[in-house]
Parts: structure tokens; sequence; C-alpha cells
């Protein structure tokens, strides 16, 4: 009896046997993967890339006929992959290991942090918004304008890529992009104070998120207080979270080392105002959305994300209107300025439909504040329609 | 559909596995093989299933018409030559030739651009040399339907080879081992050939896409990486495609022939295009060199029969002039090497092979003479960016374990590598194929970027 299990054991051990064996693992190894496929639930985002997973394709014939119907069932087929997650982290482990440091865009910089490229920009587009920055100041020559356009990471941290990093000069762009709109729009520098905050080994940037930290807008809004000429408020720093994993993680793949945390300024108890969508005409008693802390982009904490158009009224009672032509880098800026206006509108010409002119007619703006980020303005051509749009 | 996709690894193949061993009989088995050939064929381009069936159907009877009425034999060949090569024409030459026209007498006529009928130059090749075989009596005309039509469209090496002639494969459609041993051992082949593509020809591809696709400008460094990536691209993705073909063939009964033996170790030319994609020469050889006189019938003769046989082939391999050059290019090296260079030295030999296909395949992969120009002058020290720039010297770090993977697989030991795993160590062999597998899934999960590189023939 045991000599007959012997003589199989050896059989199935032989060259040919282990060949049997092999072929019928790999064929039942597929099959359970294709059975685990079929019984496990569609997801219907990811968490891990941030996008929403394709679904079942619908069967029509002229899904069919136009090939669509193929190639979004081969979607399918790798979006619902079982294990997608895993499968993703291997790979981004394994060309990490072996050398990668450049993904969709990101750089894994050699302190340990992600950054978004900065590639050659549109020159073209770069005169077009300056001249239509130009244009729409002297139409409002009674109304003081201001613009910060705020480096990021690859601007502050050029010796900490990679070497030879393909990548544009960033600073080139920003004294180019100052000099051009300086006689009729002032300037906000805020590079040195972030060197500052760099040089005093304070995070400047999420390591894992393309925005700066609230910190470090912070101390670029005590520039913008010189220049604006308010009095800056204290810093009432608040951690809301401490497991923040970025855009640039999603976008990238790359798996780093430590999480982000994020702060807030806490809201004075004593002030009161009130935040209202325009679009929607929903009010909001703060600027903060904690549930969005548990969402897929923590950063939408501050607003609960970005919007065509903001209106910020306090109590401030100085008849003082701060208009801000901005991207998501004032998001976390704006709360430090609550209790230096009577009223602040935020739009996001990304998505804001209309001209900005039309708005001097509704509103009595004082100021205007443009707040960019490099990365942002270089690729931006929404900015320059809502200005020139009449 | 490509072997190198998530939907083929999880969903095809094992379903095709499962149902080809669960039915009874080699019949139904046939059918089952058949049928799949037909969703594969049609996955990219479903109304191209009609055109598949049609070309089946047409050879089918013009095969059996050969046996029926013998005295028209050769006026059924010219007719079904004719009638392959009409179709071969029209879906893959037709806009050439228009647009060929135009810039020679300076006429516009319309071009339409059809898409392009996946494998349409190998089954065109496969099913010709059944024709053409058939007419010189080397096999009787197959009878059945199923068989001739599996023949034609086995998913296999329908997309891109090897090219498997009829008598070769003639009596394994009707009768064929079918085990669970060659199950492994196919299996096996078919996932070494999956690493090759997925793990080295995706990614060295990537590298030359950086640096050589869409630019313009050139440092010889970079000129030098992108003709190399290339090199190694090409290589990877088609003896992969071919190792993956014959594994899966292995598999489910079948024996293809081998179409690569590692043809950048050669010494010569002439070795090269013996080792290089191979069922191609093999199918050129005896089809259209041998049938014009060869190398019989004096220099002048031979030497034109060369140029015929370069040009098909440049042809062959994509409707553009530059394919052309590029097989005329090897014409003129065969040449030298059969009638002024006749003494073969070893180690130079290969340096200045090996320099040749380099070069090769940077006529190959340009997209006009314009670029050929540019890149060659690059590598030659006049390039525009100068001897290095920072962006080659980035992505070749970048990709350089890759480079230096794909460099060591060309080498000698590779091969025998191969071999000795597949014969000798079988555990080895499977923990390898398996790991294979393994990370090959996790690529192609998150890879967006999967094109076969000879799709386009």
């Amino acid at each position: 009896m045991s000599e007959h299990k012997d003589s199989k054991l050896k059989k199935i051990l032989s060259n040919a046997g282990r060949y049997r064996l092999f072929g019928v693992f790999v064929s039942v190894l597929l099959l359970a993967v294709l059975a685990a496929h079929l019984l496990i639930p569609d997801k219907h985002f990811s968490e891990q890339e941030k996008r929403v997973l394709t679904q079942v394709p619908a069967l029509s014939w002229d899904g069919l006929k136009s090939g669509k119907l193929t190639s979004q069932a081969e979607e399918y087929a790798a979006d619902q992959f079982p294990g997608r997650d895993a499968a993703m982290s291997l790979k981004m482990g394994i060309s990490h290991a072996l050398g990668q440091r450049i993904s969709h865009g990101v750089y894994y910089m050699q302190d340990d942090t992600l950054a978004e490229t900065f590639p050659d920009w549109d020159r073209d587009l770069e005169t077009r918004t300056e001249e239509a920055i130009l244009a729409f100041a002297e139409r409002h020559t009674d109304v003081p304008m201001y613009f910060m356009l705020a480096p990021t990471r690859i601007g502050l941290y050029e010796e900490q890529l990679p070497a030879n990093a393909p990548h544009a000069d960033q600073n080139a762009y920003i004294d180019g992009f100052y000099r051009m709109i300086q006689d009729a729009v002032e300037p906000v520098d805020v590079r040195f104070a972030l060197q500052a905050q760099k040089q005093s080994g304070k995070e400047v940037y999420y390591s894992s998120d393309h925005h700066w930290t609230t910190d470090a807008s912070y101390e670029a809004y005590r520039v913008l207080a010189g220049a604006l000429d308010i009095s800056p408020a204290d810093y009432r720093k608040s951690i809301v979270n401490n497991t923040f994993r970025g855009s640039l993680i999603a976008k990238s793949g790359f798996v780093l080392p430590a999480y982000d945390s994020i702060a807030v300024q806490t809201d004075d108890p004593k002030f009161r105002y009130f935040v209202r969508r325009t679009e929607t005409n929903e009010s909001f008693s703060s600027c903060y959305f904690p549930e969005k802390l548990n969402g897929s982009d923590p950063y939408e904490v501050f607003f609960g994300g970005n919007f065509p158009l903001i209106e910020i009224e306090t109590t401030a009672d100085n008849h003082k209107t701060l208009l801000i032509i901005k991207d998501s880098y004032a998001n976390c800026l704006v709360p430090f300025l609550l209790e230096s206006y009577e009223k602040i509108v935020l739009m996001d010409p990304r998505y804001y439909a209309y001209g900005a002119d039309a708005l001097f007619l509704t509103e009595d703006v004082t100021e205007v504040l443009f707040l960019y980020d490099a990365a942002t303005l270089a690729a931006d051509t929404s900015l320059w329609r809502v200005l020139d749009e009449r | 559909m490509v072997f190198s996709s998530i939907i083929f690894l999880y969903f095809f193949l094992p379903l095709c596995l499962l149902l080809y061993f669960l039915v009874p009989g080699i019949r139904a088995k046939n059918v089952i093989l058949l049928l799949f050939s037909l969703l594969f064929y049609g996955w990219g381009e479903p109304v191209y299933i009609l055109l598949m069936l049609l070309n089946i159907t047409v050879n089918y009877f013009l095969g059996r018409l050969m046996e029926w009425e013998p005295d028209k034999k050769k006026r059924t060949l010219v007719f079904a030559v004719f009638f392959n090569l009409l179709v071969l024409g029209f879906f893959k030459y037709y806009g050439f030739l228009i647009e060929s026209i135009n810039g020679l007498l300076g006429t516009s006529l319309p071009v339409r651009k059809l898409p392009l009928p996946i494998g349409i130059s190998f089954y065109t090749f496969q099913t010709l040399s059944y024709i053409i075989d058939l007419y010189r009596g080397k096999f009787k005309a197959q009878r059945s339907l199923i068989r001739f039509g599996l023949y034609i469209s086995m998913y296999f090496q329908l997309i891109a080879g090897p090219i498997v002639r009829y008598h070769d494969v003639e009596k394994q459609l009707s009768q064929r081992e079918i085990s669970a041993r060659r199950l492994g051992k196919g299996l096996a082949m078919f996932l070494f050939g999956l690493g090759k593509k997925v793990l080295i020809a995706n990614l060295v591809g990537e590298l030359f896409d950086i640096l050589v696709s869409g630019q313009t400008q050139f440092s010889t460094l970079g000129a030098w990486i992108g003709a190399i990536a290339y090199t190694l691209q090409i290589y990877f993705d088609f003896s992969g495609y071919s190792d993956m073909a014959v594994g899966l063939g292995h598999a489910f009964g079948f024996d293809f022939p081998e179409n690569f033996r590692t043809p950048y170790l050669s010494s010569s030319v002439t070795e090269f295009w013996r080792r290089w994609h191979i069922s191609l020469g093999t199918w050129f050889r005896e089809y259209v060199y041998i049938p014009l006189g060869g190398n019989r019938g004096g220099a002048a003769k031979h030497i034109r029969n060369i140029l015929i046989v370069w040009a098909l082939t440049g042809l062959w391999h994509g409707a553009n002039w530059t394919f052309v050059l590029w097989g005329l290019y090897y014409a003129v090296f065969l040449l030298i090497e059969k009638y002024v260079v006749k003494k073969r030295v070893p180690v130079l030999g290969n340096i200045v092979t090996l320099l040749i296909v380099v070069v090769g395949w940077v006529l190959f992969s340009s997209n006009d003479l314009a670029e050929v120009g540019v890149r060659l002058s690059a590598m030659a020290g006049f390039g525009a960016l100068g001897l290095t720039d920072t962006a080659a010297l980035f992505y070749l770090r970048e990709y350089a374990v890759w480079l230096i993977l794909g460099i060591v697989l060309c080498l000698p030991f590779a091969a025998r590598l191969k071999t000795g795993l597949l014969w000798k160590h079988r555990v080895l062999t499977g923990l390898i194929a398996l790991l294979i597998l393994v990370i090959s899934t996790a690529f192609l999960v998150t890879q967006n970027y999967n094109p076969f590189l000879y799709f386009r023939f």
C-alpha cells in the first residue's frame, strides 16, 4: 500500500509529472482568479487611485460595432481585477526599488517627498494671461490689485530632485510673470518667507500632496498682510488629520514612508461669518468641512473643495470687500483673512462661467487679490477667459 | 485582443482551457478552438469576423476545386493568389498606393484609410502557403471546413506568427497529443514569453517613446540609447509574442516552428536573417525567391532576385517607403557578403553585424527619411543637443535595470539557460514562470501602455 503511494508520489515528482502538476496548477489558478473576479462584488470607486472604476459594460449592438464594448470590457477586467490595489503596490514597489523616480509626471524626491514636475511652459499662454490681467487692471484703476504666485515644491526644493531630472526653471517663470504685470498689479512675492520656513526645518508642502501646508500659507499670509496693510491675525493652529495621503500618491502610485498631517486656523468663537456658495445658494457657518477629512480628498476640509463662486460675509463691519481670483492654494490661506474684511468673494476661474467684470456691478470690490500656485497658472487657460469676458 | 492583457490572461484563456479540456473528442475540441479564435479575431473590429469567414470559405473551396478539376489547377492557383493578394493589398496597401501616386503625379485622389484587420499579413501568407503547396501536390486538400478554418484563424499565431505552413500542422489538425504534460510545458513557455513582452519590451519601449517619439532634436547619447532601446524592444516584443504563440500551441497539442534563435549573436547579416523571424524568411525563400530562380542563372539574375525579395520583405513590414528602404538596405549587405566580403571574422563580424542591425532599426522605427537623417547624424556625433543631454542621462538611469536585463538576456548563456530550464530543472522553471505571471500581472493591471509593435503588420 505505502509502496504504491511512494511510486505515485515519485511519478508526480518525476520530470514529466512536474509539468503535469504545473499545467494543472496554473490552469486552476487562472480559473480561480476568474471565479474570484465574478464572485467578488465590483467596486465603484478606488480609494487608492481616487477615481471611478469601469463597470460591467452594457451590451449593445452599437457598442459592439464601434468596438467600444470590447475596449470597455478590457478596462473593466483590469479595473475590477481581484487584488488590484495590492497588484499596483507590488508594481510600484518593484519599480521604485529598481530605480524608478518619476511616475505620471511626479518625481520621487531625494528627501522622500513627492513633487509634481514643472514642464517648460507655453509662452503664448503666458503672454495671453499677462495681457488679460493688465487690461483688467486698466479697466479698474480705482481698485488696487495684488498677485501672489506661490512656488510649488519643485521650485523651492530644486536641490532635492533626482540627478538630471528634466524640469523648467520655475523661479524664472515667477520672476518673468511678476515683471510683466508689476506696473498695474502689485506682486506679493512669498518666496523669501517660504525659503525661511524651509531653512527653519518646517514643512512647506505636504510630502504626498501638491498643496502647501497651512503653516506655509500662514507665512505667506504675513507677507500679504504687509502688502494689504492689515494687521496679521495670530496663528491658532490645530491639527485635524494625522493620516493624510495626498493627491500625488494617487497620481503617481509611489509609496511614502510617512503620513502627512493637516492643520487649520481655528475659528475664533467670538467672531461670526457666513459662507455662501452662490451657485447652489447653500450657506454655512464655517469655512471648514470636517466630514471631508474622511473622504477621497481630505484637503477639501477647506471650504469643501473648489466652487465657482463663494461669498463670505463677516461681522468685521469695515466696508472692505476683497475679491480673490484663485486656485486651490488659496483655500487654506483665506481663513486667516476673515477678520480683516467685511466681505470676501472667492472666484475660481476654472469653474466660473461668467466674466470677472460683471462682479464689479453687484459687489463693491475694494481690493483684488490673485492667488495661484505657479504650476497651475503656467498651464491655466481659464484665467484669461474670465478676465476677457465682458 | 492581445496576450499581454488582463482580459486574455484571466478571462479568455482560462475559459478556453476549461472548455477545451472538458469537451470530448478532437472534433469538438477543434470547434471550441475555432470559436475562440473567431472571438479573439473579432475582438477589436467585430465586422472583420465576416472578412475572416469569407477568407476561410473562399480558400477552402478553391482548395477543393483544385482536386475536383485537376486540369484547371493552374487557373485556380492564379485566381487564388490574385484573390488573397488583392484582399491584403486593399486593406494594407491601398492608402499607401494612392498616396504614392498622388506624390508622383501631383494628383489628389482621395485616400480612404480603413483599420487594418489584425494579423492579415500573417494569415494571408499562411493561406498562400496552403494554396501553393496544394498546387505543388505536397498534400491533399483539407476536407473539413472546421479544420481548415482552424488552420487559418488559430488564435495562438494569428496576430504575430510564426507563419505556420500547412504541411507543418496538417496531421495535428486531426490527430494530436493533448495531455497535462504538454499543457504544463506549453504554459511555462507561454509565461516566459509573457515576461519578455511585459517586463522588458514594454519598459524599454517606454524609454524609446520618451527619448525618440515626438522628439526633433537629439544628443549623441540620447540617439544611441533610443536606438538600443528600440533594438531590445522589437526583439523582446516580437520573440516574446512568438514564444507565447509556440507555448500556447504546445499546450493545446500543436508544434509550431521556432521563430527566433538569439539573432543578435549573429556574426554576419546572412546569419542574422536565418535567426530572426525564421518563419518569414522561410516563406519568402520557398514561395518567392526559389520560384524566381534563386541563385541559379548567373549573378545578374541572382542580384535581381535578392532585390525583389527584400523590397517585398520590407513592404510586408509596413506600407511605407521607409520599410522598402529598410528591406533594400539588407539586400545590399546580403549581396556584399555574397560577392565581396566572403570571409567571416568571429568577433569583428558580430560587432559589425550588430551595428548594421541597430542602424537598420533606426530606419525601421523612423517615420520618414528626414527623421532617419537627424537620428543617424546625432548617433555619429553631430546631434543638435551635443554629446549628452540631461533628459537622456536621467532616463538612462531610470530604465537602466531593464536595459541591462534585456541586454543580458540576449547573451548566449540566456539561450542555454532557457533550453536548460525547460528540459532539466522543471521545479525551478515552474517557480520562475509563476513569479513572472505574478509580476507581469501586477505590471499589466497598472499599465496603460500596452501596444503590440507587430499589430500594424
